[in-house]
């Protein structure tokens, strides 16, 4: 009975392991979206709309990297619940 | 050569680099991503909840693995959140510069108007000097450069010497191109000052719209009448291809390559594709050159300097008298849906058409037209692409059309002018350019008019195209 929840277990990690890559891969368009630097902007606005880039670059870039963080994990479960189900 | 595009028009008076307005669109874009990402995290942390974890005795991994999950919601909220309001900031921006730029050039424009209506009042003996000087010169200076450099007529008339780098420097600078753009729209308020009519009386009748660009350019046709030059004839059918298969153009550099660039070995100016669709009327695609001889008398070419005028004075041309012919052996009846494409004297008789309401037009795409000052109807569809450093575009005044999709360049902007063209912004080749820029654009305004135009004709059964040519009849 416990191989048995252990081995669900694992599928259910594995599946959230994929479902993190793709939640990645879909980061990375995002990414794509976002704008760099412009030097359609002059003074103060420069300034402002660079920080907004810069923030948005930021958050972007915690988001990926607690996913990843979060793929890590889940899949480190996975692997020891497979050592368990033997 | 500069690869920046200016959008304004398109019924909002917001003026944005293409850049401005692809940022504008992709920060919305990342923005919904964002958004839907939210979602896909949101499930994920459903299906396995820390209480689960415990119960199903999962290492505490997995359940840290929850927490992440949730400062990464927290951060990508934070990111949707921000993108969509810079993505507001942007066109905020765009649509404030454009409101400043609209009310600051009104106000020049009818200052410009008045000063000039009082100068001809008062001093009516500089008339000749001012008309010399000011924004008569563009399209006399553009009829003798173009005569020495493109025409087939007078070639010696001016020789290539003389058109000197730092001559067509000038001409090239997006300054001077606007300050004749300014220029030409007050030369009517100096001429109707010059002639007597008092200053206020003047200001009223332009604001009127009485006098305008097209009187001066009239005024002009009717000085060359007297000398025996710009006289207009008939003209007639000289030879047509055979209609040979088509298909709709799929991108705006497409659509500016099919515009006719009439030889010796092809001489036809109008291309026509004709799209047939069971049960619908038959739609047309009607492409017209630019100017083939800059002559302005002694031709039988009817894309001459002659007919430039006529159309700058809002009267029937040899141009526009070719066009309507091609058309109506194309089959072509008031109404058939039919979309104009045309460079810079054909750009002109497009929007000529289109101005007549004698068609149904379903589009106007004009690139390197003097058109600023005729009025295309409201209701239809429109694209202008204009280079700021285009002398050409600039003898047409300031752009009037406001719900037209007005797309600016500078096509040598930062480079070195190419030896012995002149005005090389105003070549086809530089507009084809534009138009692969236009079709690699984010922007959401621009995409969203040329992908109305390139769906005309779509899903029609036969396409074929068949091309004109037209010539003077001289007396």
């Amino acid at each position: 009975m416990t191989n048995l929840m252990d081995a669900t277990a694992r599928v259910a990690l594995e599946f959230q392991a994929q479902q993190l890559r793709m939640i990645s891969e879909r980061l990375t368009y995002v990414r794509a979206l976002l704008p760099n630097e412009s030097a359609d902007w002059r003074g103060p606005a420069q300034q402002l709309f660079d920080a907004g880039v810069q923030e948005l670059h930021s958050d972007l870039a915690s988001a990926c990297t607690m996913i990843e963080a979060a793929e890590h994990r889940t899949m480190t479960a996975a692997n020891q619940m497979s050592v368990r189900v033997g | 050569m500069s690869d920046e595009l200016t959008i304004s028009g398109g019924g909002s008076c917001a003026i944005a680099t293409d850049e401005m307005l692809s940022n504008a669109a992709n920060l919305l874009r990342a923005a919904e991503q964002t958004r839907d990402i939210l979602g896909a995290i949101q499930m994920v942390d459903a299906r396995l909840t820390i209480g689960q974890l415990e119960s199903l005795g999962i290492p505490t991994a997995a359940a840290i693995a929850e927490t992440d999950l949730d400062y990464a919601h927290f951060a990508l909220s934070q990111l949707a959140d921000r993108a969509e309001f810079m993505s507001g900031l942007v066109r905020f921006a765009a649509q404030t510069y454009g409101l400043g730029e609209a009310v600051a050039e009104s106000v020049v424009r009818r200052v410009a108007a008045d000063a000039a209506a009082v100068i001809g009042f008062f001093f009516p003996v500089w008339a000749v000097t001012v008309v010399v000087t000011s924004p008569l010169l563009p399209i006399l200076a553009g009829i003798a450069v173009a005569t020495a450099v493109l025409g087939k007529a007078n070639p010696l008339v001016v020789d290539h010497e003389w058109m000197s780098a730092q001559l067509n420097e000038l001409i090239s600078d997006p300054a001077f191109v606007l300050a004749l753009r300014h220029g030409v729209m007050t030369v009517d308020e100096f001429s109707a000052g010059a002639s007597g009519v008092p200053p206020a009386v003047v200001s009223l009748l332009s604001a009127a719209g009485v006098i305008g660009l097209a009187s001066s350019a009239g005024l002009i046709q009717g000085a060359g009448g007297i000398a025996g030059v710009l006289k207009e004839t008939p003209v007639t059918l000289k030879h047509t291809t055979e209609p040979e298969p088509v298909t709709a153009a799929q991108s705006v550099e497409e659509r500016v390559k099919r515009i006719p660039q009439p030889t010796d070995a092809h001489p036809e100016q109008v291309r026509i594709e004709k799209y047939e669709t069971p049960g619908e009327p038959d739609q047309f695609e009607v492409y017209i050159s630019g100017t083939v001889d800059f002559a302005v008398s002694d031709t039988t070419e009817s894309f001459d300097g002659t007919s430039n005028l006529s159309l700058a004075a809002a009267r029937p041309s040899g141009s526009i008298a070719a066009v309507a012919a091609a058309m109506r052996e194309a089959g072509i009846t008031s109404n058939s849906p039919v979309t104009f494409t045309g460079h810079s004297q054909g750009a002109a008789a497009a929007a000529r058409l289109a101005e007549s309401g004698e068609y149904n037009t379903a589009g106007v795409f004009t690139v390197g037209g003097n058109i600023g000052q005729v009025v295309i109807p409201d209701d239809v569809p429109t694209i202008i692409v204009e280079h700021t450093d285009d002398l050409v575009v600039a003898a047409g005044g300031l752009q009037d059309n406001q719900h037209a999709l007005v797309v600016e360049r500078q096509a040598y902007g930062g480079l070195a002018l190419p030896a012995g063209e002149a005005v090389p912004a105003h070549h086809l080749t530089q507009y084809a350019e534009t138009g692969r820029l236009m079709d690699q654009s984010d922007s959401v305004e621009l995409q969203g008019d040329a992908k109305r135009m390139a769906l005309f004709g779509r899903g029609a059964t036969t396409a074929t195209v068949t091309s004109y040519h037209y010539e003077r009849v001289l007396p």
